[in-house]
């Protein structure tokens, strides 16, 4: 019912700038006031977008980069969850490990890429190179995590002589899960970033970036169009599912916080 | 053999070390508690009555002096002592029933669940079970928390100051409870309170302690029949009486009032 | 005190070790020639490498060229994004109208942006501006809105009780009040240039830190790859450090709150 409660006047203007942009860019391009190669007509990007569809190549790269992302991520988030985990529960590894990690964060991800083209591991490079950008939120927030589950939880388990392994399991686990799936949700979203940046920096392998760079050799800015909406829909739909997830695991964060 | 819920506490000192030095929390502490008795332990803030509670349940070491436990030195958290925090400290992730089964051990799921039901039947949250702690009002919550505490039958349960965050009637409605749960369960119960009235209410002896270091200042015994009757001059008396150790009673004797 | 300061010798102690086993582990099997050459380089290897680039002044070169470029594409997205962030913030009708058209934009994955813009600028530094600004941009954006959106109602109620004017209610509470926020959004996007024009340089550019490590690879030489690593890695991170530093000197009033 919270449709009824939105105001006419406010749809309207929310698709004032879409619109008088959409408009603009169809005069544009049908009266030639821009160089159509570079400001293709929507019905050129529809056009585009028939053509890489019917001949298959739009699927197929997609698919390449869903397949690439996720196993990047897959790779780099579980090793974040391990060391962030590690991390958390001892103080020394803490201490022994976390400067140099910070060191290697500092590296902007871009820079690995020429040294994996280097080691030449073929699609492990790119996989490697998404693994990596994958796995930093995911260490940050899990450490996060574990690091405030509260002294006074923990001395539930002490006075129920919970073991070492049962406190992990029971408190320490359930209670930084939510920290947790927010690293999960940034490391999703950055992971998508960089399938774009590793196949266009490490072309080669196919997908939906390397598409995008092929189809700017050729002047296709049709396609250019045609891949940047692709990919911004799929990183959506990608971001949306993990807010939807992190709700439904963390039903009693949010709900603590709100009612606060 | 079996612990039957009689404490000794001995010449028990506590400090703190800090960074401006050392703290004396407790100072030569002597209490003996009888077996199935209500005891309520009252003081201003900072006089160390919760520190005294964390020493007897075991989540406090390092203290000079005794504390014996059915005349055996206690040695860390056991199961035969339960505690009710003052924030009820259910985790927040778990069902009312995952929390009240949470620290049961050695039994079979069957027991488990049976074990579970009756505590919660007990407290009063039939119906509940399947509740996120965040869907329970603060009243509910420690009857959660009671449930949780004593589901190991501990000898012995510790509250402190569980009932501190809730409004005036509920607690009033908390009181019956606890004295209901308190004979039913028939255990020894010791709890920290700044609140007199509660304290009169539920106690077989009050202590009252003084601040700065931590000291025993009196034991003031309770001999009025139960159920208590708030409404009674004796009642009133016995309030006036722990009033008195701290310079709170009204100058007028009662006796001469009506 | 004296203890405090042994305990933090320790710790720095303690997370050094790590680097220097992995500095001693990699020259020992250089040495051994237990891995191909081109592959593994000896870590003294890139020191000198690093000194010769230095004496040559090429990578000083490099470096001012490339923090060139993050200094305008910062200073034109960041101000860019304050600026909009401050609006729509302000008015709920410029919300309404700039939101829609701002999410959407912001949903394609930055590096998704080259083709198209290397197709509309060349391969000229417009290019990369533009680039490293949308990087900045949405950062700034996004706690420039949130920031000033989360000012409590009772600082406003306290400064309309006084009668103050709107510019002064802007200068004298919003944005005093926003401080923290302004600064994590500097800091997100300063980051996000940084990555952004190594990413720029790499695929198109004749000069640059991410130039160097690009033409180490093609050179096939490994110690100039990783010179080039490891400066971008110090330099992100000072600037890191900088704006750390300038933060907490400009915002006494604001308690430290341990992150949680």
């Amino acid at each position: 019912m919270k449709i009824k409660n939105i105001k006419l006047t406010h749809v309207l203007e929310a698709a004032l700038l879409p619109a008088t942009i959409f408009v603009a860019w169809f005069l544009a391009s049908r009266y030639n006031v821009l160089p159509g190669n570079l400001f293709p007509s929507p019905s050129d990007v529809l056009a585009g977008f028939y053509e890489v569809l019917n001949d298959g190549s739009f699927f197929y790269n997609l698919n390449i980069s869903v397949i690439r992302v996720l196993k990047g991520f897959l790779l780099g988030s579980t090793t974040g969850f391990l060391i962030g985990i590690t991390l958390g529960m001892s103080r020394f590894l803490e201490k022994l490990i976390t400067p140099i990690f910070n060191a290697i964060r500092q590296v902007p991800l871009p820079a690995w890429a020429p040294l994996l083209v280097l080691v030449s591991l073929g699609e492990m490079s790119r996989v490697l190179f998404i693994a990596m950008g994958a796995c930093y939120p995911v260490v940050l927030n899990t450490f996060e995590g574990v690091k405030s589950v509260r002294h006074d939880y923990m001395e539930v388990g002490r006075m129920f002589k919970f073991s070492k392994v049962k406190c992990f399991f029971k408190i320490i686990l359930p209670s930084s899960f939510p920290a947790t799936l927010t690293g999960l949700r940034l490391s999703l979203s950055i992971s998508w970033m960089l399938v774009v940046a590793a196949e266009i920096f490490m072309t080669s392998g196919g997908g939906i970036g390397e598409m995008m760079w092929a189809c700017r050799e050729f002047s296709r800015m049709d396609l250019v169009v045609v891949g940047i909406i692709a990919i911004a829909f799929v990183g959506f739909a990608m971001n949306f599912t993990m807010r939807k997830l992190e709700r439904l695991f963390s039903f009693w964060r949010i709900t603590l916080k709100q009612s606060r | 053999m079996k612990s039957t819920g009689t404490l000794a506490v001995k010449n028990v000192s506590k400090k703190f070390k800090s960074q401006e030095g050392e703290i004396h929390v407790l100072d030569d502490i002597n209490l003996s508690v009888k077996s199935g008795e209500f005891i309520t332990i009252v003081g201003l803030s900072g006089c160390g009555k919760t520190t005294l509670l964390r020493l007897i349940v075991g989540l406090e070491s390092d203290y000079a002096g005794d504390i014996l436990l059915d005349g055996r030195k206690l040695n860390g958290p056991s199961l035969d002592r339960g505690i009710v925090f003052q924030d009820h400290r259910l985790f927040p992730w778990l069902t009312v029933e995952k929390n009240v089964g949470l620290g049961i051990v050695g039994k079979t799921d069957a027991e488990k669940k049976e074990i579970v039901q009756n505590h919660i039947e007990l407290v009063g949250l039939k119906g509940f079970e399947k509740s996120y702690p965040y869907q329970l009002s603060g009243g509910m919550s420690q009857r959660a928390a009671i449930a949780r505490s004593l589901v190991n039958n501990p000898k012995i349960l510790l509250l402190d100051e569980p009932l501190g965050a809730l409004d005036a009637l509920t607690r009033m409605y908390m009181h019956k409870e606890l004295e209901r749960i308190w004979k039913k369960e028939s255990i020894t119960m010791i709890m920290v309170t700044h609140d007199v009235d509660e304290a009169v209410y539920l106690s077989d002896k009050i202590v009252v302690m003084s601040a700065r270091p931590g000291k025993l200042q009196k034991i003031i015994p309770v001999p009025l029949s139960r159920p208590r009757d708030r409404a009674s001059i004796d009642f009133a008396q016995m309030k006036e009486k722990v009033l008195e150790e701290f310079m709170l009673h009204t100058e007028q004797n009662f006796n001469y009032s009506i | 005190m004296p203890f405090i300061k042994s305990e933090k010798i320790k710790t720095v102690a303690i997370g050094l070790i790590v680097p220097i086993l992995l500095v001693i582990f990699i020259e020992v099997i250089c040495k051994l020639e237990m891995v191909p050459s081109q592959i593994v380089i000896p870590p003294h290897k890139v020191v000198i490498t690093f000194l010769e680039l230095m004496n040559t002044g090429e990578l000083s070169e490099h470096f001012r060229i490339s923090l060139s470029r993050v200094l305008a594409g910062f200073v034109l997205g960041a101000s860019l994004g304050f600026i909009t962030g401050t609006v729509i913030a302000l008015s709920k009708r410029s919300e309404r109208i700039v939101a829609p058209l701002l999410s959407a934009l912001s949903q394609v994955p930055l590096f998704g942006w080259i083709p198209i813009l290397i197709l509309w600028f060349g391969i000229g530094e417009t290019f990369k501006v533009v680039f490293i600004a949308f990087g900045a941009f949405f950062p700034m954006l996004i706690n420039t809105f949130e920031g000033i959106h989360g000012v409590p109602k009772s600082y406003i109620e306290v400064a309309r009780a006084f009668e103050f004017s709107s510019v002064k209610l802007l200068g004298k509470v919003l944005l005093p009040a926003a401080l923290p926020s302004l600064f994590t959004g500097i800091k997100l996007a300063l980051g996000m240039s940084w990555m952004l024009v190594v990413g720029a340089e790499l695929v198109a550019a004749g000069e640059g830190v991410g130039y160097l490590i690009v033409w180490g690879r093609q050179l096939f030489q490994m110690d100039i790859v990783f010179v080039g690593i490891a400066v971008v890695g110090c330099i992100g991170y000072l600037m890191f450090l900088t704006l750390n530093t300038f933060e907490s000197s400009l915002m006494r009033w604001h308690r430290p709150t341990a992150t949680k």
